[in-house]
């Protein structure tokens, strides 16, 4: 079938209009592969899909590196803290187990403690430092509380904000000038800080290896949500004396951590690890100047092309990706960072995007159609006017194309050629005619002529006596072609000197010829030499026929 | 012909005139602008103002294309500073935030010009459904609504309901002692006695003072430079009441917060903002780690004896740095929804003001739902509402530089109280320990 269409269209000859419409358009599909071909090379040629993975994976790598950086430095930090105050304790304290129970020791301990305490705290990435000592205040199993100290900056949003007194013993804290926090409390309650007591109970050397962090847990008497860094602290005799370590709580985190991007609706989270996303249980921050309503709700996470998820929510969902992230060496799980924008900013960048191409297309089809037009207009049009005007006998003075002068001159030559041969072909034509109404006329005379000679011959045959005949045809067999001739014009009732006219001889050869041809076909008499003449001549007739 | 063509030419004007009054906004939905807020509801603790703030976002905002950020939260003494700093900008400062509570002398000071004037954003109407007396707080002289009205506070006293129940016990003193200022100082002085601890811890002992003078008729005691006419014999005489408990450590000017002061147990009350109930615990803690139940008892601000009372009218309102008109607009949408008469009622029980709108305070009456410990909710509404009918309500001086000059007083006050009681204990004229006090007063200029 396409060997029949090829063939076809090889043997299709189009008109100019559509030959030159083909033309177009396969001009016009070279420039669009070329267009295509050149914006896949230069990598401009993407679906809004890869464009959105790719700008949320680079958003991603820079929060990855923003929050390795940020914990890196606080486990670093809480390494040295750790040692600093494993060093301190035990050069303070001769018996741990004593302090418990002893307000007067555990205040000259964390007396000791609050001013280095600040001091990692004012210089780490963080929102807040704590010691908790495995000693308590209560004795008594019951009470369930670890004594230590807790500072946070007070305004975690400024730098240079004061510090205040989360936990620990409030004199401590006004001598240093580190007021009691509004929800300040004594000491350390483990169910407050989920996780804590799990690590206490874990705690080893190597200390490096040690670090832990928690989930993300309310502050106990806030609504501030908080990661604590804790790092065992480990005598020389492996001795846990407690944990110590910083907070990065949220308020801290999204006016420290903000993210560069130019994408201004834009959340980016570490969240605990699990099905979903809940930035309950998350730290948020946003671009510098931007931000995203993330509802505190739990997202539902579905997959979406191009390795992108959705996160659903009940009235709202946005878009992003996901990754697990450790954020210190001893987690046992990691948390999640996870990037997102709406989903009704990602619906219109998709939308945009095919509007876009559909734009692009629209234009090019504008342009092409516009070239088609314009070239139309201005080259087609004006061609097919002059092959027009080639047409007219008048044409090729108000040429458009000077390039068609010589081929309209050329034409006129050949028009003008062709009306002096016409002329000549009706002259001829009259000819033919003429000759043909002389043929006709020549024919009636033959005709008659026949009918003549069928009636001398009838005549002739009741005439003549056949041996006279015979003896006829036996002399004009012996004639000779002047004598043939001469007996010709007398069969046709030419006189003597008719004939000397005819064939131009004198009148005495023709009579000379006469008695010779009298005298061969023993002919005495002009009638009866025309009636043997016709005679044989019917019979020569009848005899072809 | 002519009638016909001017009615027809009438009513083409009020179409048109009618087709422009229109509700024409600058908000869309699809690009919504994000307005960032700092506030001073619940400064360390966290408040309803941020699941307010979720709410918005999540419902109003989310149909009218407004996102609002909380960046910074602080308290009402501090915000001030930190938005002179932000205008200022510069290295780790934050930028201004598009919306913000504040003082109106705060609000004075970031310049008129650079903030919206609410006038333009709500209407007459809108504004008569609030108390005037809280609109002309946030007002300029030259009548710009600065500062929108979204919460009131006064001053109140909280007391350590446990500890006051020994100490009423073994002294026979009662919370009634505590009516009027003279038996709070006498109750002061007994408490010190028992216990060898200040009483009270005052957060704003100036106001007290203030008030305490108005009471007695010192008149307009303020100088033209926004500071104290030591001239004043009344207002030294209020003044040398407090002073002469202080410098006898039967009260002190609280660190920072008398909430903290009381919740560790080293004072049995404090005089401070109805706002504090907040972030009172449930409990006291004492040094040695014993504890005991808080039992908050809250109770009016004492009075003078026989004279009106007079209650202080404090709380900062909202205030939108002038940007864009979009933003003007998106600001004016969220304080409108904020001030919606349930909302504001909710927001104040839940956090210890008082309502903003006309007759709502009545609302609190019958209102059942406040947070734990709902008891204390109870008593400060109900000492509210006695403080409403009996006492006369003061705006807070608006002296440009006057709080800054209140907190240089209050450290150096700080600083005295670590020794005037023991050279008082020592034997030294009570009367010449507080001189020293009111000479610190007069110092400061």
């Amino acid at each position: 079938m396409p060997e029949f269409l090829l063939s076809k269209l090889k043997r299709a000859k189009p008109s100019m209009r559509r030959r030159l419409l083909l033309y177009m358009g396969a001009l016009a599909a070279l420039l669009l592969f070329s267009l295509f071909a050149v914006l896949l090379l230069l990598g401009q040629l993407k679906s809004p899909r890869e464009e959105m993975k790719k700008s949320l994976t680079f958003q991603m790598e820079a929060f990855r590196s923003d929050v390795t950086s940020l914990w890196r430095n606080v486990s670093v930090m809480g390494v040295h803290l750790s040692e600093d105050m494993t060093a301190l304790i035990e050069e303070r304290v001769k018996d741990f187990d004593a302090l418990s129970g002893s307000a007067d020791a555990l205040e000259q301990l964390e007396a000791s403690m609050l001013g280095p305490l600040c001091q990692y705290v004012q210089q780490a990435d963080c929102s807040g430092g704590f010691v908790l000592l495995s000693v308590s205040l209560n004795p008594d199993a019951a009470a369930d509380s670890f004594s230590g100290l807790y500072v946070q900056r007070s305004n975690a949003e400024h730098t240079t904000s004061d510090l205040l007194l989360y936990r620990g013993m409030a004199d401590i804290g006004r001598q240093h000038r580190v007021m009691p926090h509004r929800k300040w409390a004594q000491e350390f309650c483990p169910a407050d800080f989920p996780g804590l007591a799990d690590q206490l109970e874990a705690a080893s050397a190597p200390i490096e290896r040690a670090c832990r962090t928690t989930e993300l847990l309310t502050l106990p008497g806030t609504t501030e949500q908080a990661i604590l860094l804790s790092v065992p602290m480990v005598g020389a005799d492996g001795r846990v004396y407690g944990l110590c370590g910083f907070s990065v709580n949220q308020t801290y985190f999204s006016a420290h951590h903000a993210q560069p991007s130019a994408v201004s609706s834009l959340a980016c989270v570490l969240s605990d690890a699990a099905e979903g996303l809940d930035i309950q249980k998350g730290l948020l921050t946003y671009p510098a100047g931007g931000f995203c309503f993330v509802p505190d709700e739990l997202l539902a996470e579905k997959s979406l092309r191009g390795g992108l998820s959705a996160f659903v929510g009940t009235e709202l969902s946005f878009v992003g990706i996901s990754e697990p992230f450790t954020v210190a060496a001893g987690d046992e799980a990691p948390h999640d960072l996870t990037v997102l924008i709406p989903k009704s900013d990602y619906d219109r960048a998709l939308l945009k995007s095919r509007l876009e191409a559909a734009g692009v297309l629209m234009l090019l089809l504008f342009f092409a159609v516009s070239c088609c037009l314009f070239y139309t207009r201005r080259y087609l049009r004006p061609i097919l006017r002059d092959i027009e005007r080639l047409k007219d006998e008048s044409g090729g003075t108000q040429m458009t194309f000077d390039e068609l002068q010589p081929v309209s001159a050329r034409l006129r030559s050949h028009e003008q050629t062709i009306t002096v041969l016409e002329t000549e072909k009706l002259d001829l034509q009259g000819q033919v005619e003429h000759m043909q109404s002389q043929v006709v006329d020549t024919q009636e005379q033959l005709d008659d002529s026949l009918a003549e000679i069928r009636r001398l011959a009838y005549l002739g045959k009741k005439e003549l006596d056949p041996a006279d005949y015979q003896k006829f045809l036996e002399g004009y067999a012996k004639l000779s072609s002047k004598e043939l001739e001469i007996c010709a014009a007398l069969a046709k009732g030419l006189s003597a000197r008719q004939c000397a006219e005819q064939t131009g001889n004198a009148l005495s050869t023709i009579d000379t010829y006469r008695k010779r041809v009298y005298g061969k076909t023993n002919i005495h008499r002009v009638r009866q030499l025309r009636l043997c003449y016709a005679l044989m001549q019917l019979e020569q007739a009848e005899q072809d026929k | 012909m002519k009638k016909r063509l001017l009615s027809l030419l009438l009513l083409c004007t009020l179409v048109f005139a009618l087709s422009g009054c229109g509700e024409k906004t600058l908000l869309n939905k699809k690009k919504p602008v994000s307005l960032t807020f700092w506030h001073v509801y619940g400064e360390q603790a966290g408040s309803p103002m941020d699941l307010l703030v979720q709410e918005f976002n999540r419902t109003v905002g989310q149909e009218r294309g407004v996102q609002v950020q909380v960046t910074g939260m602080s308290s009402a003494s501090q915000i001030g500073g930190y938005l002179k700093d932000a205008q200022s900008g510069g290295k780790d400062v934050q930028e201004m935030p598009d919306l913000f509570t504040c003082h109106i002398i705060d609000a004075l000071e970031l310049g008129e010009d650079n903030l919206v004037d609410w006038n333009e954003q709500f209407t007459p109407d809108e504004l008569s459904d609030f108390i005037p007396g809280f609109l002309s707080d946030g007002t300029a002289e030259d009548g710009r609504l600065l500062i929108f009205p979204v919460s009131k506070s006064t001053q109140l006293l909280m007391c350590n309901g446990s500890g006051f129940d020994r100490f009423s016990a073994a002294t026979g003193v009662g919370y009634e002692d505590l009516a009027t200022w003279e038996g709070f100082y006498d109750a002061a002085g007994r408490f010190y006695d028992w216990s060898d601890k200040p009483f009270c811890a005052l957060d704003y002992p100036i106001r007290a003072v203030e008030l305490n003078a108005l009471e007695r008729g010192s008149g307009d005691f303020y100088t033209e430079n926004g500071w104290y006419d030591t001239g004043n014999a009344v207002f030294k005489e209020s003044w040398m009441q407090f002073a002469r408990s202080l410098a006898q450590g039967h009260v002190v000017v609280s660190d920072l917060y008398s909430n903290t002061q009381v919740m560790t147990g080293d004072v049995l009350s404090g005089l401070g903002s109805s706002a504090a109930i907040l972030y009172y615990n449930d409990t006291v803690t004492y040094r040695d780690g014993t504890q005991e139940p808080m039992d908050l008892r809250v109770l009016p601000m004492p009075k003078t004896a026989g004279a009106d009372a007079l209650m202080t009218q404090a709380g900062v309102g909202l205030c939108a740095y002038r940007t864009t008109e979009q933003k003007a607009e998106a600001a004016a949408l969220f304080v409108r929804w904020l001030t919606e008469a349930e909302r504001n009622l909710d927001f104040v029980a839940q956090t210890g003001y008082m309502p903003v709108r006309s007759g709502a305070f009545d609302a609190i009456t019958d209102y059942d739902n406040f947070p734990a410990p709902a008891e204390g909710y109870r008593q400060l509404y109900a000492a509210l509402k006695a403080m409403r009918e009996d006492y006369t309500p003061v705006s807070e001086p608006r002296f440009e530089g006057y709080y800054g000059r209140v907190s240089v007083l209050y450290d150096g006050l700080r600083r005295l109280q670590q020794e005037l009681p023991k050279r008082a204990a020592a034997g030294e004229d009570i009367d010449a320990l507080a001189e020293e006090t009111w000479e610190l007063l007069c110092s400061i200029h």
